[in-house]
């Protein structure tokens, strides 16, 4: 702190701290904590209690009405229009209740006194009738509000009303991405390594070119190209077609798109560059005299890379296999293109139908603190079983 | 022992040279061909299908060469026959609303990057690794947590609806970490004896930033906004979860995927792909004209 | 002369531009950088701290120019106790050892930068650094950058950006020692200039003892945290006053023995070359360890039919020409001994075997064994 405020000044010290301050807690902890706690609070949407309510409402509104049609046959009978009723149908609402003539509103100005007296009766009756429903109807409301409340606060309900559907989901979901995190590793592995040691130095700028390009290119875009060749139209039906294992004219395009076997290929394809550059990097720094030295020893190419590279490259491994990992488990974007709608949802398609679908947020929240709190547990046990530390993984 | 490597191909496996061929070599350069293909080819055809006359993008089913994706087409009555990507409006005010987004990302998360570089290099306390790790977990938090979170949170607390300001700001957290790494690197690299010798010669605290600090990070400067604003706009799982009933370039393009495919997407594909040669291709030849200027 | 600029002070407020430390010293954690010690700098002198690497005398500049607090004591420059302030508030400036010029800036700018912490106009700014330019004769130099500089050329950048903020003590942390030989000689001429010129209090720094003697008017000696003698140059040379003083300043022939009594005041030391006589600094008794030092010019061999008190034999070794200088090696024993002749009439030329060697006791000094500086 010392050596901050001496260079900077209390000034620009405080400046900068105060940013910072204002990053973790407004960006970082407090949406977290709100999201956590919403994740605990059981919001139960029994339709019970609310039926009761509007039941309620409904009879408050009749008892109203019922008392303005006193007042108004009492009003026609002494004579004279009586104030217009806003809730009579016609009426326009924002129009003064005058006191006068009304133009021609007022309901039953030739109705004789007798019938008057009689409909007021009624009206009374009815007026008498819904009171001592209206007590009742309160009294359930309230205990079902009393019940719902008491079942309302923290608890771990939203997490143990996870339907086992949704469960099965969450741990698909997790055991599909680790799966693709192994087979980006298996396959990117020897590209990083050939790239990296590349002694020419025209075309490894040529090769990191060609990784770079598709890198960077949107990951939708390269979805929809995969969605295109594996659509029923697609190149793979055409070339089966063409190979005569299946025939168009039978309608027997296969809808490669509707498999959890499509969402999985293409999710490698999404996010294999995110493996190569960090393995990419680390093995750049290996000395390359450390694997001439081993092959001069007499080391079989097996024992270099086990002994010699992958050690080395332990950090680049692990921050490629963190960022996999967490890309696929919580990506959108592939089970959403990818045949939407043919395949069973994905976790993450699961937490957007509870916000956006049923408004169901505290459920929705909760599934997205399992989600996170998986995500950690995966960078914890990378950060364990790569000995890396949490300043290793920056890039 | 020298190790001769076969002009052009990786200095790797040198052992097993079977009637003179390096087998290990063919191996792994075969290998690597298959690799680009792979990423390559899903590209080619997403491009070609931009120029095909097809309602529907496809390659194979060709009804001719056109370039009416990219520009649209109208008949003699002056309607429009073939919706492209300029009569788009939806496309192009997710454009807008993409742009109006990545700039206020770069306002905010260069910044806090900054600040956040420059707390970090220079506290000496011993919770600087836990700090660390605070103001890098964005980075490592799944895009899906920080959308939700980042609009819960908003409604809540602000009453402010899921949509262009929320986007931004769940955007501004994990870009934020970015461009602080990048500072931290450069700082890292700071030699502050300048800094010491401004403030021997009786500068304020303010002037040794302005005339020392600063002039040095303006380089990252530069390259953390460039970040900041393609990370912004290309980004669409924390998008997806952030920008409610509104939209950006991206979004909506994912909206038009997931109900049927539109030869649109694939214009706007070659669009990017265009851009995104040109850029890549001008960052190497920087990067190599910076190492000839160091080695000199 | 100088402008009063809010918080720095002005040649009105000070009696003068000396600066004292006041039982001042610096603890690193268990570590002691400097033990502690008073040190007083005149008015107007060129003062340098002699001493090897490690000594802690970077210390002590870090502590006068601001960036370090004593972990005990007071520093002051003239009447103002400067204590806890800094260093952008001190009336000191600083040529770094690495120069630390900004690279972003051109030459002008860098020497104004100073001036331009003070609020100066641009304009007012430019003049005076064209000023200072000239001065370092650098005159056309200024819309240049760092980097397109020479050595000898940045030093002096350097210095006239230091000079622009018109500073009452100017610190310099071994500011020649990047440079080659010819470039080092000429630069101290420069700087003895600028410094007589100026009147600025320099307070110098450096491991070259020989570039200590040239420059300066008074020298303090350090070693391992400790200031050992503080005195003028010629007193530094022929009086010092610790084996470490002796040995690190200038070169010596050693001879190490014990006290056996005293004779007309001059200590009588038994060695394994006899009996020599030396003037007793340390006011040592008989039975005390001590060592005899001699400098190699003040030493000759005989033959020539002068006297000396002071006798001892040993065989020739061989004879390094330094151009207008000799320097014979002798041994004796296990004991090497120098003698350092001007290079005029024999000059040690066609030697051979056992030699006698002669020197005077006011030559000799004796004083109570102790470290000595490492080669």
């Amino acid at each position: 702190m010392s050596s901050l405020y001496r260079t900077y000044g209390s000034f620009l010290t405080s400046l900068f701290i105060i940013m910072v301050a204002v990053w973790i807690v407004a960006l970082i902890a407090l949406p977290q904590i709100n999201m956590i706690e919403r994740a605990f609070i059981f919001e139960p949407r029994g339709g019970a209690a609310i039926q009761a309510q509007v039941d309620v409402d409904r009879i408050y509104q009749r008892l109203s009405t019922i008392k303005y049609d006193i007042a108004a046959i009492k009003q026609e009978a002494a004579g004279g229009g009586g104030p217009v009723n806003p809730f009579a149908p016609g009426a326009k609402i924002g129009e003064s209740n005058t006191i006068g003539p009304a133009a021609g509103t007022a309901p039953g100005l030739s109705q004789t006194k007798d019938s008057a007296k009689q409909r007021i009766a009624k009206l009374r009756a009815e007026e008498a009738e819904l009171s001592a429903k209206l007590v009742r109807l309160e009294e359930d409301e309230e205990r079902l509000k009393a019940e719902q409340e008491a079942q309302k606060g923290y608890s771990l309900r939203n997490f143990t009303t996870m339907s086992s559907i949704h469960f099965k989901i969450f741990v698909m979901t997790l055991l599909y991405s680790v799966c693709v995190t192994l087979i980006c590793f298996v396959v990117c592995y020897p590209i990083a390594y050939a790239v990296a040691q590349t002694t020419n130095k025209e075309r490894a700028a040529l090769l990191m070119l060609g990784l770079i390009i598709p890198y960077a290119i949107n990951e939708l875009l390269r979805i929809f190209a995969w969605v295109m060749i594996l659509a029923t139209q697609g190149i793979f039906n055409v070339v089966l077609d063409s190979m005569g294992l299946l025939s168009f004219a039978d309608g027997q395009g296969i809808q490669w798109v509707a498999s959890n076997g499509a969402v999985f290929c293409v999710m490698v394809y999404a996010y294999i560059l995110f493996m190569v550059f960090p393995i990419y990097n680390t093995i750049e720094t290996l000395d390359r005299n450390q694997i001439e030295a081993a092959k001069d020893l007499g080391a079989s190419t097996w024992r270099i890379h086990t002994r010699v590279v992958l050690p080395h490259a332990k950090p680049g491994i692990a921050v490629g296999s963190i960022m996999t990992f967490m890309l696929s488990a919580g990506s959108i974007a592939v089970p959403g293109l990818v045949g939407p709608g043919l395949h069973p949802d994905w976790f993450s398609q699961v937490i957007y139908r509870n916000f956006f679908e049923a408004g169901n947020w505290n459920i929705g929240s909760a599934y997205s603190l399992a989600l996170l709190l998986a995500c950690m547990v995966f960078v914890f046990i990378n950060m364990v079983i790569f000995r890396v530390g949490i300043r290793e993984i920056a890039r | 022992m020298s190790v001769a490597s076969k002009a052009g191909g990786p200095a790797v496996s040198q052992s097993a040279r079977s009637f003179g061929v390096d087998w290990g070599g063919v191996v792994l350069n075969v290998y690597i061909g298959f690799f680009f293909l792979y990423l390559f080819f899903p590209l080619a055809i997403m491009v070609l299908a931009a120029f095909n006359a097809n309602d529907t993008p496809s390659i194979t089913d060709w009804r001719g060469l056109t370039l009416e994706w990219f520009t649209g087409r109208y008949d003699e009555n002056g309607d429009l026959v073939v919706r492209g990507l300029p009569q788009d409006d939806r496309f192009l005010q997710g454009l807008w609303h993409s742009l109006l987004i990545a700039f206020g990302v770069i306002a905010v998360a260069v910044p806090l990057g900054l600040a956040g570089a420059l707390v970090l290099t220079r506290l000496e306390s011993r919770g600087t690794t836990f700090l660390y790790t605070i103001l890098v977990s964005p980075i490592l938090t799944p895009g899906i947590v920080l959308g939700v979170s980042t609009m819960i949170f908003w409604r809540d607390y602000f009453s402010v609806e899921a949509g262009l300001l929320t986007t931004m700001v769940a955007h501004s957290v994990f870009i934020s970490s970015y461009c602080m790494l990048m500072f931290m690197a450069r700082l890292q690299r700071q030699d502050r004896v300048q800094e010491e010798a401004a403030l021997d010669l009786g500068a304020s605290p303010v002037l040794v930033f302005r005339r020392i600090t600063l002039p040095f990070l303006m380089p990252t400067i530069f390259t953390a906004s460039v970040i900041a604003f393609l990370q912004s706009i290309e980004n669409y799982n924390t998008t997806f979860f952030a920008i409610g009933s509104s939209w950006t370039l991206v979004t909506e393009i994912g909206a038009r995927l997931r109900f049927g495919l539109s030869p649109v997407v694939n214009a706007i594909g070659v669009i990017f792909v265009l851009f995104t040669i040109c850029a890549a291709v001008l960052y190497v030849l920087f990067k190599q004209r910076e190492k000839r200027r160091t080695i000199r | 002369m100088l402008k009063d600029v809010g918080g720095k002070t002005t040649a009105a407020e000070l009696q003068g531009n000396e600066v004292r430390l006041d039982d001042v010293s610096m603890k690193f954690g268990e570590f002691t950088a400097v033990h502690r010690t008073d040190l007083e700098v005149h008015a107007g002198e060129f003062f340098s701290v002699l001493g090897p690497s490690g000594c802690g005398k970077t210390t002590i500049l870090r502590m006068i120019s601001g960036f370090l607090h004593p972990t005990t004591g007071r520093v002051h420059i003239g009447e103002r106790d400067l204590t806890g302030i800094g260093p952008n508030k001190r009336p000191t400036a600083l040529i770094f050892q690495n120069l630390a010029l900004f690279p972003l800036m051109t030459v002008w700018e860098n020497v104004a930068f100073g001036l331009e912490a003070r609020g100066v106009s641009k304009s007012e700014r430019r003049k005076r650094a064209e000023e200072l330019l000239t001065l370092v004769a650098l005159t056309d130099q200024g819309e240049k950058r760092p980097a397109e500089l020479s050595g000898g050329q940045r030093q002096r950048v350097a210095v006239a950006r230091a000079l622009a903020v018109e500073p009452l003590v100017l610190l310099l942390d071994e500011p020649l020692s990047a440079l080659d030989l010819k470039l080092r000689q000429h630069m101290r001429g420069e700087l003895k200039e600028i410094q007589r010129k100026t009147g600025i209090t320099f307070i110098y720094i450096t491991h070259d003892q020989g570039e200590a003697l040239n420059m300066s008017d008074r020298i303090a000696v350090m070693n391992l945290g400790r200031i050992e003698q503080v005195a003028t140059t010629d007193e530094i040379y022929d009086r010092p006053v610790t084996p470490f003083v002796a040995s690190f300043v200038g070169e010596q022939n050693v001879i190490r023995g014990r006290v056996v009594g005293l004779e007309d005041g001059l200590a009588c030391l038994e060695t394994p070359h006899g009996r020599l006589l030396g003037v007793n600094k340390d006011g040592l008794v008989a039975g005390d360890a001590a060592m005899l030092f001699v400098r190699p010019e003040r030493m000759r061999l005989i033959g020539d039919g002068t006297t000396y008190r002071n006798t001892l034999k040993a065989d020739f070794e061989r004879r390094d020409l330094e151009g207008p200088f000799v320097n014979l090696f002798m041994r004796a024993g296990e004991q090497e001994i120098v003698l350092h002749l001007t290079n005029a009439g024999e000059a040690g030329r066609s030697l051979s075997g056992a030699q006698s060697i002669g020197f005077n006791c006011e030559d000799s000094l004796v004083l109570r064994a102790g470290e000595l500086a490492d080669e």
